[in-house]
């Protein structure tokens, strides 16, 4: 059955999954100009896949409720769109024709994505926000 | 002697609402399991508030500890716990008001 808690534990999932947003935002601006990486060649940047996640067995939901789901971020991808190119002949990563590949990261898509990021999170607190709100009223019920 | 239902009383017997039918035996039947069941009932909300508060009070643990950073998960914990546990409280209170209004009862 959906309750107060399932809503709770939904946008907790929201939280969870745009705290990995941000994680990722965190990574690609922190390595926007590393050109060295363990895989070898610049680095690349990544992006967070969020899939749509039912319910755990614990909150015994009805077929109809089934559709409602949490969010999880269950997968990383690279991003394998080429990196610009830099002559930069004494740069010890350089290329044999003298070019230095820079991480493919933009850096104002990165700060686009890092405002949708912040907001949705903000977002998921509200929520929270009201659905605690909903459940102290429903408690002042009790009070005559 | 047995004291059973007035026979042909032009008051019809009060019917538990449909949502608890099927929880609730219908009047009229011996009920001598109704108050049990209500304090098992009030149990089972004393246990899950206790069981919350102690997830919530474990991830704060964690939390201060530096174990952990899910800083939203334990808030959430937290309230989450807070919910439940005045959700108790405040069963507790309507059942104590029960209780209080039979006791002043004039005899």
């Amino acid at each position: 059955m959906l309750g107060v808690f399932s809503a709770i534990d939904i946008s907790a999932s929201g939280l969870t999954a745009e705290r990995t947003r941000m994680n990722t935002i965190a990574s690609n601006l922190a390595n926007a100009q590393t050109t060295r990486t363990a895989a070898g060649g610049a680095y690349k940047r990544v992006d967070p896949v969020f899939e749509a996640i039912a319910l755990d067995k614990m909150h015994a939901l009805t077929p109809s409720e089934r559709s409602v789901s949490q969010v999880k971020v269950t997968q990383i991808v690279q991003d394998q769109r080429p990196g610009h190119m830099v002559y930069s002949p004494g740069h010890p990563d350089a290329n044999k024709d003298g070019y230095l590949e820079y991480p493919n990261v933009n850096v104002v898509e990165e700060m686009v994505n890092m405002i949708s990021a912040s907001r949705a999170y903000e977002a998921g607190i509200s929520s929270v926000e009201a659905t605690q709100k909903m459940a102290s009223s429903a408690l002042d019920l009790g009070r005559v | 002697m047995a004291i059973g239902p007035v026979e042909g009383s032009p008051i019809p017997l009060l019917q538990p609402h449909e949502a608890f039918a099927s929880q609730v035996a219908p009047l009229g039947e011996p009920q001598k399991d109704a108050l049990t069941a209500a304090g098992e009932g009030f149990l089972d909300l004393v246990v899950r508030a206790n069981e919350r508060t102690q997830t919530a009070q474990h991830m704060s643990q964690a939390l201060a500890a530096g174990q952990s950073d899910d800083i939203h998960g334990t808030m959430i914990a937290v309230s989450e716990a807070a919910i439940q546990t005045r959700l108790m409280v405040n069963v507790k209170d309507k059942v104590m008001d029960a209780f209080y209004e039979i006791w002043r009862m004039n005899v």
